[in-house]
């Protein structure tokens, strides 16, 4: 009983630590779209039913406690039934599996794995990106305020606001941008000021990626 | 003189039942078990007792409840969660509850970060960790997590604790343990969601059944009221087993006393034929409990339910003193009864004065709960003994016409005792009785099994242990059975020797001697570490800050950390724990006990003798085993004890009868009794607990009083067979009493009716064997 009730605290406390920084009482009020300004963007992704994603990333960070910004390159999945997987090759090799459930971080020999479900606030952040990609608005509009602009079929960026104090003390809002179906770029704006910019490039959809290597993304055989 | 007698009488009866009127408000009953564990004062050279008798009375275990709470298998995804948090909204409402939990929610998380990130960041990081090597291995497992998709998470406590000291410190206490349950939201469920824990504490004792009682009806009220209609409650903690135990000692306690007076009324009746003489009868038991029920009060402050129901049953053995007096002045109508007291006064004081001994032998087993039983008995015993021989004669009927029973039964008990003495024993006769006493001995010894159970109060059919069971099971591996325990005479002292420990734990698990643990000396640093870990950041400062740019960050973004190293070291201390949001988990490990203590739970230990010669500074124990070791201890002292006091009781009766042989025939039924009663158990496969051991103390003090009476009443045939008369009378109330003890459904207070009921009948057939080793040169019947 001490044991695990010990060790879900420390797991909550190594892993899920939202901020050690009391979080704000509320979050400010986020700009938000008009609900039907948002549905062609939904319909849209709704109607695309994106079963397989491979693209190459190239993220950048900029972190205050670092003189200059993190470049990490790779290659990210989405398989609609597993999740997200984003496989860094520079400049330290790591799998990252994000499912409906958990994240897993693999590295070497270390493996981490946080269960989503500890946290409402973190589970909403981690899952915005496929939450996206599956088009699943109301999974989005729980937890974020949404604003979109531009015109969906040319290029459009959604500006997700958080609504939870726990997450908006993190974050302050994270900007998707895209063109038809198809993402193209994420950007997260942290409450600390420091951001990650990541643009996607070389996407294949559905058929045009192997399921063989998709599962391989994903860490299977 | 008759009347003096009687008002004095009076006089000392209506004091002792002021006494009572006036301490009886206060009486406080317990059904705590922990009475029954071996003593932990300071003589005690034993740590292990101490820790054991610390873990179970203020562990997690004890005090803790569990609340496994279901809906069943058709609830609705997330009704289960929201019930559990209704119920812990409820409990914490609750005036008794001092804190009640499920999971850990992110406000849980986000106050404890705050809690540690308000400490210097070098309290958590060992001294060690200010090489060249280790500051840059630091920065740069820093940078890389920055960069990881989860920086947002440690950002920000990096500009207070760039070294990683609290982040490393607690991914050290998430791998100490896996854990099979799942925490959603701040509700802990099980895997398959169906059942969610909740963990509380009451501010009453768990043994306080009345406050327990109290509580439990506000939860079934709940249940009742509030909670979704299939909603089920099991429980697992000490509190339901001390209701249980209270309820079901209580009523064996009203219906066994009940039983055992009526019983011993109808005895009387049967036997004196006269109510008047029952109803003396029952002034010397009345005065006896009564005086040892204030006299126990005031020194133990409470009474056990195994004791006042060991008191009830001593009616059986206070009373063995008045049927004795009764027997004699009966059977010899023309004696008066002041003279019948003078006469057969010195037996009762000599077998009370053994009775007594015997239980100095049970007080000195270095068991508080035992303990309180013997004083209990000592006093009730000397007070009976007292009121037997001042206040009986005088209340004695004149012109009393006896029952037809009673010569009835003397005058069988001298035609047996006849024909038994007629032929005296021949040496050969003796030897073939001492040598099959010899065999039924080493008989008895080797078939005899010991257990020392500490569960002898758990009743193993009932619907708490079905339930502790079960929900300890759902709760999954993650119940340690091995511990490690530092202790110290402080809070500093503690943290001391919890460094100490966790150390020698570390290199432990390094050896492969234990397979993790939790290393909270790790998150607890004694005050002389904390400042010798300031000193080593403060001077390695300027070293980190060279470091930092080298590989790329920004000193100046790290002020925080800077500022804490140049103000005097804020030393974070066991009682800021206690008053942080980390309160409720550290509770479990380090109980409030009168000295500080620390449990820490281990897995993985193969070998307990290893990991204790590898761990020197701390007791590693498996309390269960411990306690077990400590049980045995206590029993082999007890043996020991007694048969100090047989020894004792036997130079007694050579200096009172200056002759060996009549010392040893009186201690024989004893014996005897002993013996047979050991073979019995033995052969209905009963294994002997700490409570048969008593029980078989207290049957032989009752068989050495059998001896006395016969050996002081044996010069004449007709005083040997008045004597059987009383012993039978006797024993036939002690079995009354103590056989109904026997039914009891508490398993440690059958051990004790049925151990005593064999004991005392064993007791009373061998005083026939006594009689017939006597022989007739002593039984020469005056009147033929």
């Amino acid at each position: 009983m001490a044991g695990s009730r010990w060790s879900v605290l420390a797991t909550m406390l190594a892993l899920t630590a939202v901020a050690h920084a009391k979080p704000p009482a509320a979050c400010p009020r986020a700009d938000v779209s008009d609900p039907a300004a948002l549905d062609p963007l939904f319909e849209l992704l709704r109607l695309d039913r994106l079963q397989r994603l491979k693209a190459e990333f190239a993220e950048e960070k900029h972190i205050a406690l670092l003189a200059r910004p993190l470049r990490q390159t790779g290659t990210i999945y989405f398989d609609r039934s597993r999740g997200i997987a984003r496989v860094t090759r520079t400049p330290r090799p790591e799998r990252m599996v994000l499912t409906a459930t958990s994240l897993r971080v693999e590295k070497g020999n270390k493996l981490e794995e946080i269960q989503l479900d500890k946290s409402k606030a973190l589970k909403a952040f981690a899952l915005v990106f496929p939450a996206l990609l599956r088009g699943e608005r109301a999974e989005l509009e729980a937890a974020f305020g949404l604003r979109l602009r531009g015109a969906v079929k040319q290029a459009w960026s959604l500006t997700l606001t958080p609504k939870d104090p726990a997450l908006c003390g993190l974050i302050t809002r994270v900007v998707v941008s895209g063109k038809g179906a198809e993402v193209s770029s994420l950007q997260v704006m942290e409450a600390s000021g420091d951001s990650t910019s990541t643009r996607l490039s070389g996407i294949a959809r559905n058929d045009a990626v192997p399921a063989a290597e998709v599962a391989r993304g994903f860490g299977g055989r | 003189m008759r009347w003096r007698r009687r008002v004095l009488g009076i006089v000392l009866l209506v004091l002792t039942a002021l006494a009572v009127a006036l301490t009886a408000p206060g009486f406080h009953f317990t059904t705590e078990i922990t009475r029954f564990l071996p003593d932990h004062t300071a003589r005690d050279e034993q740590a292990g007792n101490r820790a054991a008798a610390g873990l179970l009375a203020s562990g997690e275990t004890a005090r803790i409840m569990v609340v496994d709470l279901t809906l069943g298998p058709a609830a609705k995804p997330g009704s289960l969660q929201a019930a559990a948090a209704a119920l812990v909204t409820m409990l914490r409402r609750h005036p008794d509850v001092d804190f009640a939990y499920s999971g850990v929610t992110d406000a849980d998380v986000a106050a404890i970060l705050e809690f540690l990130s308000s400490w210097p960041g070098s309290t958590f990081v060992p001294r060690t960790g200010y090489t060249d090597a280790e500051i840059r291995a630091r920065l740069l497992d820093l940078q890389e997590r920055l960069g990881s998709p989860l920086s947002v998470l440690i950002r920000s406590s990096a500009p207070h604790d760039p070294l990683g000291g609290i982040w490393q410190t607690l991914t050290a206490l998430r791998q100490a343990q896996g854990h099979t349950l799942i925490d959603e939201e701040g509700i802990l469920l099980t895997p398959d969601r169906r059942h969610a824990f909740v963990f509380l504490q009451t501010r009453s004792s768990p043994f306080d059944t009345e406050a327990q009682r109290a509580f439990r009806a506000a939860l079934d009220s709940w249940l009742a009221t509030a909670a979704p209609p299939s909603a089920r409650i099991q429980t697992a903690g000490a509190a339901q087993f001390a209701i249980a135990s209270e309820a079901q000692i209580k009523g064996d306690i009203n219906r066994i006393g009940v039983f055992a007076t009526v019983g011993t009324v109808v005895l009387f009746l049967v036997l004196f034929g006269s109510v008047r003489l029952i109803l003396i009868g029952l002034v010397p038991i009345i005065f006896g409990s009564a005086v040892a029920l204030v006299v126990c009060h005031a020194l133990f402050g409470s009474i056990h339910g195994i004791t006042l129901a060991f008191g009830t049953s001593l009616l059986g053995l206070g009373i063995d003193y008045v049927e004795h007096y009764y027997t004699h002045f009966i059977l010899d109508p023309a004696s008066d009864p002041k003279a019948t007291m003078r006469s057969v006064g010195p037996s009762i004081a000599l077998g009370a004065t053994t009775t007594i001994i015997g239980f100095v032998g049970v007080a000195a087993s270095g068991v508080a709960g035992l303990r309180e039983m013997a004083l209990f008995s000592v006093v009730a015993i000397a007070a009976a003994l007292v009121a037997t021989y001042f206040l009986v004669p005088a209340w004695m009927p004149r012109g009393y016409l006896p029952p037809r029973s009673l010569a009835r039964l003397d005058r069988a008990a001298l035609s047996l005792l006849g024909r038994l003495t007629r032929n005296a024993p021949t040496r050969r006769q003796r030897a073939v009785a001492i040598a099959a006493a010899l065999v039924a001995t080493g008989l008895g010894v080797a078939a005899s099994r010991f257990t020392d159970d500490v569960n002898l109060l758990l009743d193993g059919g009932g619907p708490e242990l079905r339930d502790e069971r079960e929900v300890r099971a759902r709760l999954g591996s993650a119940e340690s059975s091995v511990f490690a325990v530092a202790t110290g005479a402080d809070d500093d002292a503690l943290l001391v020797a919890l460094g100490r420990v966790t150390g020698e734990l570390e290199r432990a698990r390094a050896a492969g001697a234990v397979g993790s643990f939790v290393p909270l000396g790790a998150l607890l640093p004694d005050r002389a570490e904390q400042v010798a870990r300031h000193a080593a950041a403060r001077a390695a400062a300027p070293r980190v800050r060279a470091i930092m740019s080298e590989i790329g960050f920004v000193p100046e973004q790290f002020q925080p950390y800077w500022d804490a190293l140049e103000a005097p070291p804020a030393l974070l201390t066991l009682d800021a724990v206690r008053r942080s949001p980390l309160a409720p988990y550290l509770a479990a490990w380090i109980p409030s006990t009168a000295t500080p203590t620390a449990l820490l739970p281990l897995d993985g230990v193969k070998n307990l003798a290893d990991l204790r010669a590898r761990v020197p500074s701390g007791l590693v124990m498996a309390p269960s085993q411990t306690v077990v070791a400590l049980f045995r201890g206590v029993r082999t002292r007890t043996l020991v004890a007694s048969g100090l006091g047989l020894v004792a009781i036997f130079a007694l009766l050579a200096i009172r009868y200056r002759n060996l042989t009549r010392a040893a025939v009186a201690l024989l039924p004893a014996g005897l009794a002993c013996v047979a009663t050991v073979i019995v158990l033995a052969a209905a496969q009963v294994s002997l607990t700490i409570l048969h051991v008593m029980a078989l103390l207290l049957a032989v003090s009752l068989a050495v009083d059998f001896g006395i009476f016969l050996v002081e009443k044996s010069e004449t045939l007709e005083g040997a067979a008045r004597t059987m008369v009383s012993i039978l009378a006797a024993a036939l109330t002690t079995v009354l009493s103590f056989g109904l003890l026997g039914i009891s459904s508490n398993p440690g207070l059958a051990s004790l009716g049925i151990t005593l009921t064999l004991g005392t009948t064993f007791g009373m057939l061998s005083c026939l064997l006594a009689a017939w080793w006597i022989g007739q040169p002593r039984l020469v019947a005056s009147s033929s």
